[in-house]
């Protein structure tokens, strides 16, 4: 365990499964308290309260519908009022939805960049003051190799997870010098509820092309954020954990 | 309420860990992002400290007058028009006029962020 870590708070946005829950897990082993976020699955948010809980730290949970335009703004409204001092923030919240550019709807559209990368860049800005205080902050961005590939059909997808590695690297030049970093680590194929919504045979297709041959499991995208949060030297990066997907195409 | 002195020595406090600067850098006239190396961040960081150590609010915009100077009605080719000097007085009272009317036609709204100008925010924020 790494000591500078144990006692810090970490706002994890999307905790409630998936990638987001095995990041909770992973930073409560660490000793870092949480702020869980989660949209609906309440179920789900309180399992995860329960093992961090164990784990032997403060938790606090929060509910957003981030596909609002407000609702970014007022989670961390609401954390700041419980005088929470943010230091690492990790914004895993995902939408995807997968339909052809001509039929895509235009509030569907707003929605995925709303919780993709619009909820990211209100939260940095909201919490970034609570790092500066500290001299230290950590902010993660869950990003995706759909940022630097076109993915047939994920447009919408596509362009928020572009512009999440564009907004980590600008943010990462301007907060440097305060002892903040901001990365995004970009993953291939995780095992989650989103990936099985691709349905078993694109999933197979992905796997077949993984040089690892085989999907990531969320503790392993954890790993990377617990990495991003010892290492003080990396900043502006986007780290591919996809299993070496990139290098076979 | 503080005195002038001890507002003085609080901004002085804040400029130093903020910048991490100097004591004897922190002159009066010293402008924040020319003669102390502040970059826009540092401003937060400022604003930070100052909120604290005067239990103060203080919106971003009162240090950023972005809204005054990218209005093409009151700056026209990096020049401040008339009007622009007016909507400078009217909201950014504590702002140095004598500097401005000196230099209206080279004008660098960042020579006007010096130490005795946060002071002088300061003073007329707690009606000093
Ligand atoms: N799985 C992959 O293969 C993969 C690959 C590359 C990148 N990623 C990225 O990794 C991150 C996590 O993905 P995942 O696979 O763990 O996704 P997931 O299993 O679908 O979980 C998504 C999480 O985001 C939350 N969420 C969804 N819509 C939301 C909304 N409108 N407002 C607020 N929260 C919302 C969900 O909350 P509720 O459950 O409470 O509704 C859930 O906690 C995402 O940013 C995703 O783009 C995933």
């Amino acid at each position: 365990m790494d000591s500078n870590l144990i006692g810090k708070w970490a706002l994890v946005t999307g905790a409630s499964r998936g990638i987001g829950a095995a990041i909770a897990h992973r930073l409560a082993a660490e000793g870092v308290n949480l702020a869980l976020h989660y949209r609906s699955h309440r179920t789900g948010i309180e399992e995860v309260e329960k093992t961090c809980s164990k784990a032997g730290v403060e938790t606090m949970v929060f509910q957003a519908d981030l596909s609002e335009p407000s609702e970014a703004a007022k989670l961390a409204d609401s954390i700041l009022d419980r005088d929470l001092s943010i230091q690492i923030l990790v914004n895993n919240a995902g939408l995807s939805q997968a339909a052809p550019l001509w039929s895509f709807k235009g509030e569907d559209w707003n929605r995925i960049q709303n919780v993709n990368l619009e909820s990211p860049r209100v939260l940095i800005q909201k919490l970034l003051p609570t790092m500066l205080r500290g001299r230290w902050g950590r902010i993660i961005n869950l990003s995706s190799v759909l940022s630097t590939w076109g993915g047939r059909g994920n447009s919408a997808y596509c362009v928020s997870k572009a512009g999440i590695n564009g907004l980590t690297r600008a943010v990462a030049l301007e907060v440097g010098r305060k002892g903040i970093t901001a990365n995004a680590i970009a993953p291939g194929l995780v095992e989650t509820d989103m990936a099985a919504e691709m349905g078993d045979e694109m999933m197979k297709q992905i796997i077949s092309r993984t040089p690892l041959n085989r999907a990531a499991k969320g503790e392993e995208i954890a790993e990377a954020v617990v990495f991003l949060c010892r290492c003080g030297y990396v900043t502006g990066e986007v780290l591919y954990i996809d299993g070496g997907l990139r290098q076979s195409f | 309420m503080p005195t002038n002195a001890e507002i003085k020595d609080q901004v002085r406090e804040a400029l130093i860990e903020a910048l991490g600067v100097d004591d004897e850098e922190v002159t009066d006239d010293a402008i924040l992002t020319k003669d102390l190396g502040a970059e826009s961040i540092d401003f937060l960081d400022i604003i930070f400290r100052l909120e604290k150590a005067f239990q103060i609010k203080i919106p971003k915009d009162d240090f950023f007058p972005q809204s005054i100077l990218t209005n093409r009605e009151y700056v026209e080719n990096g020049k401040l028009k008339p009007a622009g000097f007016e909507a400078l007085q009217s909201h950014y009272p504590y702002l140095d006029f004598d500097r401005i009317r000196e230099k209206v036609d080279s004008f660098d709204m960042q020579d006007l962020f010096t130490v005795s100008m946060i002071e002088g925010y300061v003073k007329q924020r707690l009606g000093v």
